[in-house]
């Protein structure tokens, strides 16, 4: 077995040089590919999964629930071998190969940590939710007021006009609501909140005198066509991968655009298992990657390197670069690589039944909800924690799988099911969670994958403040469903482990301070300013809001800020 | 790892049900039931169904699902299914409740009607799997939210799931639209209208 450590000589083959290599194809990556290839860079991206061609590849995709052998159900091998994904209750039957199996890549949990990873071309873009939610510029200067963590480098300013580009290309559709804690972007005409929705939130609007409002979700799912593709069909299966290419994937969106330049180069199979580090230039000069077909070991080299790897390994990359100068690897001078990790805390709020609307149901399948957006510890409001949460939501009519008990057996329970039962109503909050030195991942000295590369071990944990939130993210929502009239309201309070919100944040975090900091502004490393962190590793707070459009956002004007210091000669 | 609780099936699959529906909509969660912690390694093991169980399934399934002027649970062979997914899917102890439920249940035919239920006759296979649909009822009632389920509480969810996943259930007792093409929030019903399959 190939053991590969950062003390270790690699096994040098014919070198392969490229402008950039961008290492990661998922939300970052596939931007980041992008990005650098329309500015008439060569690009190698590498991808240490199997190749998912677009469409093709979506072998679930179709399948109508009859053809799913256990109907959707995952079974105790899926159990067994998928536990992260298993827990986050994200996983079912259709598309289960899309998720990471622990028997293959585990990882160490010094404290719980349900890491859920997808491990292919286009990474977590096939799977993920497509909520996307700017950052405000309050969420910007949180950590600067707050005295938490490092202060961000960059205002709502810098990114503004990144993030009318990225949506501008990806197509997100929400509705223009002009509200400071949640701005308005370059949206496709909003999805529609269905009829028991828009009850709710005119309910909602009227009794908190429009200090709170619900609004339908703003996602990266097309409601015209766009860029070439089609709009969205309504079949609400969008994670096993959308044939229409009608949500935001690198798959039907960056890949292909990258590929039309002529200047990408995609090799999956292809861990990166170090970056290579030129002391006297102080720059990368490649990455060190091990082709999991052949288990050989090569290098590429590049001017510049984008890691886009997922937060984690991202952070693993560089924790296992450069050890001979620095032996907590590449961009660990500040102390702070490793640690800062984040999350969005959730499994909390409400639910209940709604009278009435019984001449009304829903045609097609939305695959979005609503949205409450952060209200607390805004405009004088003020908690006994800091920051704040926001609801996602949905209502619908029963389906056969409702309660059944008091519909006895036999003909009259088949009669009933066969007809939808009553409106219910349920939501969810999403709650931030606070930058903390102590909340660390660290490479394992003693486990190793099923490639002999040392994995990571997580060490982190809620604080008090996100615990003192959440009791706030179950009494709002049930407040809120009461006020809108919702029968039977049931506050929800389940087990959170970091991680399971899937938004994994932090570790190689951005600051002004090489001393605090690992990343600079701009997304470059400290330590090397020719390597760009551009994925969740850089965030310096979380916010409350879904990330990866900010990651999107990021990343794009990174690569514009790399292209113009490569044209200036500065990198 | 903290409270590892192993979650019962009658739990889950409701809950997969929401879930499934609910993460499709950006990971919001519709419902408050309780959502324990899966238990981490769920082992696996090694109960199986023989012929005559699949077709003991089968007759009490189309007992809670008969046929009408569209085919009952019988017709999908839910019998078949329902020994899968406790094979495949559920846990050790969740078979274990499973596999002992079905002895019990031949034992309290022979007691109560003095023959097997294959023997029974139409009236009196209602008859039981009324009595033993009340016991679930008032089973579920007193039970606290992570006690293990009564096994005719497997037999009955699996029924359902078999049935109104299957494209008999899917098709005809319901209504499946592989591809909507648009949403319609307000879309007019009337009593009578079926329901859609997902």
């Amino acid at each position: 077995m190939l053991k590969l450590t950062c003390f270790q000589l690699p096994l040098y083959m014919p070198n392969q040089t490229y402008d950039a290599i961008v290492v990661g194809s998922g939300i970052s990556g596939g931007w980041a590919a992008k990005e650098l290839t329309e500015r008439g860079l060569k690009v190698l991206l590498l991808e240490r999964g199997e190749n998912i061609e677009h469409i093709t590849g979506y072998t679930d995709a179709l399948k109508a629930p009859w053809q799913l052998p256990h109907r959707g159900k995952i079974t105790n091998q899926v159990r067994e071998e998928q536990v992260a994904a298993t827990q986050s209750k994200f996983i079912h039957e259709a598309g289960s190969s899309f998720w990471v199996k622990e028997s293959e890549s585990p990882y160490v949990q010094t404290k719980p940590f349900d890491w859920v990873r997808g491990y292919h071309v286009g990474g977590r873009s096939l799977m993920w939710g497509r909520q996307s939610y700017r950052w405000s510029p309050a969420d910007f200067e949180a950590n600067l007021k707050d005295s938490i963590g490092v202060d961000w480098p960059i205002r709502y300013e810098d990114i503004a006009p990144w993030y009318n580009y990225v949506e501008g290309f990806a197509g997100i559709s929400g509705s223009l609501e002009g509200l400071p804690q949640l701005p308005d972007g370059n949206f496709l005409p909003p999805m529609e909140l269905n009829c028991v929705e828009k009850d709710v939130a005119a309910r909602i609007r009227s009794h908190y005198a429009d200090s709170r409002r619900l609004i339908i979700g703003r996602v990266a799912n097309l409601t015209t066509s766009h860029n070439g593709r089609p709009n969205c069909q309504y079949r609400s299966k969008c994670d096993l991968g959308c044939p229409f290419g009608a949500y935001f994937s690198t798959q039907s969106s960056t890949l292909p655009a990258a590929l039309k330049t002529g200047n990408l180069t995609l090799r999956p199979l292809s861990i990166v298992t170090q970056i290579l580090y030129d002391r006297d230039s102080k720059k990368a000069t490649g990455v060190e990657v091990l082709d999991t077909e052949t288990k050989l070991t090569t290098t590429f080299n590049a001017k510049i390197i984008f890691l886009c790897a997922s937060s984690m390994n991202s952070a693993w990359i560089l924790m296992q670069s450069a050890c001979n100068i620095w032996p907590n690897g590449l961009g660990s001078s500040s102390g702070e690589l490793g640690h800062n990790i984040m999350d969005h805390h959730y499994r909390v709020g409400a639910s209940g039944h709604v009278e009435g609307f019984k001449d009304l149901y829903l045609y097609g399948r939305r695959a979005n909800g609503f949205y409450i957006p952060r209200f607390r510890n805004l405009n004088g409001d003020k908690r006994d924690y800091i920051r704040g949460f926001a609801y996602q939501g949905s209502a619908s009519r029963s389906g056969w799988q409702r309660d059944v008990a008091e519909l006895g057996i036999g003909i009259e329970l088949k009669e009933s099911l066969n007809e939808p039962g009553a409106w219910e109503i349920g939501m969810n909050g999403f709650g931030e969670v606070l930058p903390r030195h102590s909340n660390k991942i660290t490479v394992s000295k003693t486990k190793q994958d099923k490639w002999g590369l040392p994995v990571l071990d997580f060490d982190c944990a809620l604080s008090d403040n996100e615990m003192r939130m959440r009791k706030d993210m179950i009494a709002d929502a049930v407040e809120m469903l009461e006020i809108a009239g919702v029968t039977q309201v049931k506050p929800r309070s389940d087990p959170y482990a970091l991680g399971m919100g899937i938004h994994e944040m932090g570790p190689a975090r951005m600051g002004r301070d090489p001393k605090t900091s690992v990343l600079n502004k701009h997304n470059q490393v400290w330590d090397a300013q020719n390597v760009f962190v551009t994925d969740g590793a850089c965030m310096a707070s979380s916010a409350c809001v879904n990330p990866s459009l900010t990651y999107m956002a990021l990343t794009a004007r990174a690569a514009d800020f790399a292209v113009e210091s490569l044209k200036k000669g500065d990198l | 790892m903290n409270s590892k609780i192993n979650s019962f099936n009658e739990v889950i699959s409701r809950k997969e049900a929401i879930q499934r529906a609910v993460l499709l909509m950006g990971g919001m969660i519709i419902g408050a039931h309780t959502l324990l912690r899966a238990e981490v390694s769920a082992p696996m093991h090694s109960y199986n169904f023989t012929d005559l169980d699949i077709e003991l399934l089968d007759e009490i399934a189309d007992i809670i699902i008969p046929a009408t002027n569209i085919p009952g649970a019988k017709a999908v062979n839910s019998g078949a299914f329902i020994s899968m997914v406790v094979k495949d899917c559920y846990s050790a102890e969740e078979a274990r409740i499973f596999s002992e439920g079905l002895n019990q249940f031949s034992e309290l035919c022979v007691k109560s009607q003095g023959k097997s239920f294959l023997s029974c006759s139409a009236a009196e296979r209602i008859e039981i799997i009324t009595q033993l649909d009340k016991e679930n009822k008032r089973h579920k009632l007193k039970a606290r939210p992570a006690a293990p389920p009564h096994y005719f509480g497997m037999i009955k969810e699996l029924t359902l799931l078999s049935y109104y996943t299957s494209e008999v259930g899917a098709t005809q007792a319901l209504r499946y639209m592989e591809v909507p093409g648009y949403f319609n929030g307000s879309f007019p019903y009337k009593k009578g209208d079926r329901a859609w399959c997902v």
